[in-house]
């Protein structure tokens, strides 16, 4: 189905120009509320949500949830959300940030662990970045958030070095897992786990829609490098930023981009 | 603050994807010397964020004093400055949510106060300012700190249309005051109690430091023409402190109040604002 509800692009979310994207009934709804009484901290967070979600407009949306940690600020779900927020626009140490407060506040969110382990993975720190997904995984109870986080902790771990605790942490993870959401992920570590090859993800990638298909290829682009499949890896990582024209936002576009950009600064 | 240097690129400051390619100056790299030997030293984040400051980089100030919060989540301070920096990179929103936090976790930090009552101005949340200006007023001790708080909290009660409160506070303001760093406060509180001319308040532009106190000096003017009702001569110093700060002090408070002034002129005549 055609999307028709207007997109903000990259170059409007995080510039000094504002996107001049018309805002949806949904958020205007909304609006109308906080206009009557804005100390209303979960409306902020869901106008926050809603901005992000159906409009990419990222920095809005920081700024929605920053209006309710006005109201509250010790609401480790609006830190939870304003740090998802500020690694789709490329801001990572505030999504960092933002993070370590809402554990501290709420050590029970797996959520919050998950992403500052992404933030810190993209920051390229990885000790940090093991630290939080180890925490994370310590508090996972279902398959599918099993897949998600262990497959950046796999990436995280080949990044150190570890290499045995990272086949380790793919071997816990059944092929036979019930996966619902986070087949991309699970996909990504059946090939670190040996179950299914490189190629087969990819070209089963192939047909998913740009976002899937970075999901779903990126880890597998580290893969090929850690082989020293070089001119596959470049390859692989320049078809997840080619193809992120809509998804910029996206964890594994961020992380492709960032690689490539590293390799290209020597 | 000193005006920008030539390699910091005020639109690159406030946000795209790139950052400035600046050459940073040595009081910044003798830090990094330091936090290469001790990364987790959440201290050194800030003085290195406020050493960037300096630089008027305060993008990347605003990174470095994220990476003292991930440390240290619970030090007030790191918000207090970071939250500064986000009104220089026009982010009011993201500096309210600091200065909150740290009035929670620092509640007898003056600075805190009054940022967080700025920003609550700048958002046009003009209860708030008055709440968060008034904690800051009890806790003024200097004559300077009392002058600088004085003055915003005078304006926000107008706008709020309490003026026997503003009277109140302006009547503690004397003409031997010891200014400190806040003459360009004290200039504008005495041409409201109507001891300075308003045609002789402001000094003719010129260096960094005379245009820094036209623009702090031209907003309370410009505040205080639209208050005796003169609409039309507080649209034209505006248009003067957003030209003459656009490049060299796009961060500092009367420049930051100007624009937010012509924006929401204009939205409410559905006119064009940007500066």
């Amino acid at each position: 189905m055609e999307n028709t509800i207007p997109q903000a692009t990259r170059y409007g979310e995080i510039h000094e120009e504002r996107a001049n994207v018309e805002l949806i009934p949904e958020i205007l709804e909304i609006d109308r509320h906080l206009a009557e009484n804005p100390a209303q901290p979960q409306l902020w967070m869901e106008r926050g949500k809603i901005l992000r979600k159906k409009q990419k407009l990222c920095r809005e949306a920081i700024e929605s949830h920053s209006m309710g940690l006005t109201y509250d600020p010790f609401n480790s779900l609006l830190y939870r959300y304003r740090g998802h927020v500020c690694i789709n626009v490329g801001r990572y140490i505030e999504g960092a940030a933002d993070f370590e407060l809402s554990v501290r506040i709420d050590p029970s969110n797996w959520d919050s662990w998950y992403h500052l382990g992404l933030a810190y993975y993209l920051l390229e720190d990885y000790q940090r970045a093991r630290t939080a997904y180890e925490r994370c995984i310590a508090i996972t109870t279902d398959d599918d958030s099993l897949s998600a986080v262990t497959d950046w902790y796999w990436l995280t771990l080949m990044h150190l070095g570890e290499k045995e605790l990272a086949q380790a942490s793919v071997e816990k993870v059944s092929p036979d897992a019930s996966i619902v959401d986070n087949s991309g992920y699970f996909k990504r570590v059946m090939v670190y786990r040996g179950t299914l090859t490189p190629e087969e993800v990819i070209e089963d990638a192939r047909v998913l829609d740009d976002h899937m298909f970075g999901t779903q290829t990126y880890g597998i682009s580290y893969y090929y490098e850690l082989q020293g499949r070089m001119a596959e890896a470049r390859a692989l990582l320049e078809e997840i930023v080619g193809r992120s024209e809509t998804t910029w936002s996206g964890f594994a576009e961020h992380a492709a981009r960032n690689r490539l950009k590293k390799w290209n600064n020597g | 603050m000193r005006p920008t240097p030539p390699d910091v690129v005020k639109e690159l400051e406030v946000f795209p994807w790139e950052h400035c390619n600046a050459v940073l100056w040595d009081e910044v790299t003798d830090i990094d010397a330091k936090l290469a030997l001790d990364p987790d030293n959440a201290d050194l984040w800030m003085e290195r964020g406020l050493a960037l400051g300096k630089q008027c980089l305060f993008r990347e100030e605003t990174e470095s004093l994220s990476r003292a919060i991930a440390l240290e989540p619970f030090c007030g301070i790191y918000y207090r400055h970071r939250g500064h920096r986000f009104l220089s990179c026009w982010r009011f929103e993201d500096a309210c949510a600091d200065f909150t936090i740290a009035s929670r976790l620092i509640p007898d930090n003056w600075d805190v106060w009054y940022h967080l009552g700025l920003s609550h101005y700048l958002l046009g949340s003009y209860e708030k300012a008055a709440e968060a200006y008034h904690r800051c007023y009890e806790l003024s001790k200097a004559d300077s700190k009392l002058i600088a708080v004085t003055d915003w909290y005078w304006i926000t009660l107008q706008r709020l249309g309490r003026p026997e409160e503003a009277q109140i506070i302006l009547d503690r303001i004397t003409p031997d005051m010891d200014v400190g760093d806040n003459g360009s406060y004290y200039r504008r509180l005495l041409m409201y109690k109507g001891l300075i001319d308003l045609a002789e308040l402001l000094p003719q532009e010129g260096t960094s430091d005379e245009n820094i106190q036209l623009i702090t000096m031209g907003y309370g003017l410009s505040n205080y023409y639209d208050y005796l009702g003169d609409r039309k001569k507080s649209n034209e110093i505006i248009d003067k402190i957003l030209a003459i700060g656009d490049q060299d002090w796009y961060q500092a408070f009367g420049y930051l109040a100007a624009m937010v002034d012509k924006r929401s002129r204009a939205a409410h005549t559905g006119g064009n604002a940007k500066p």
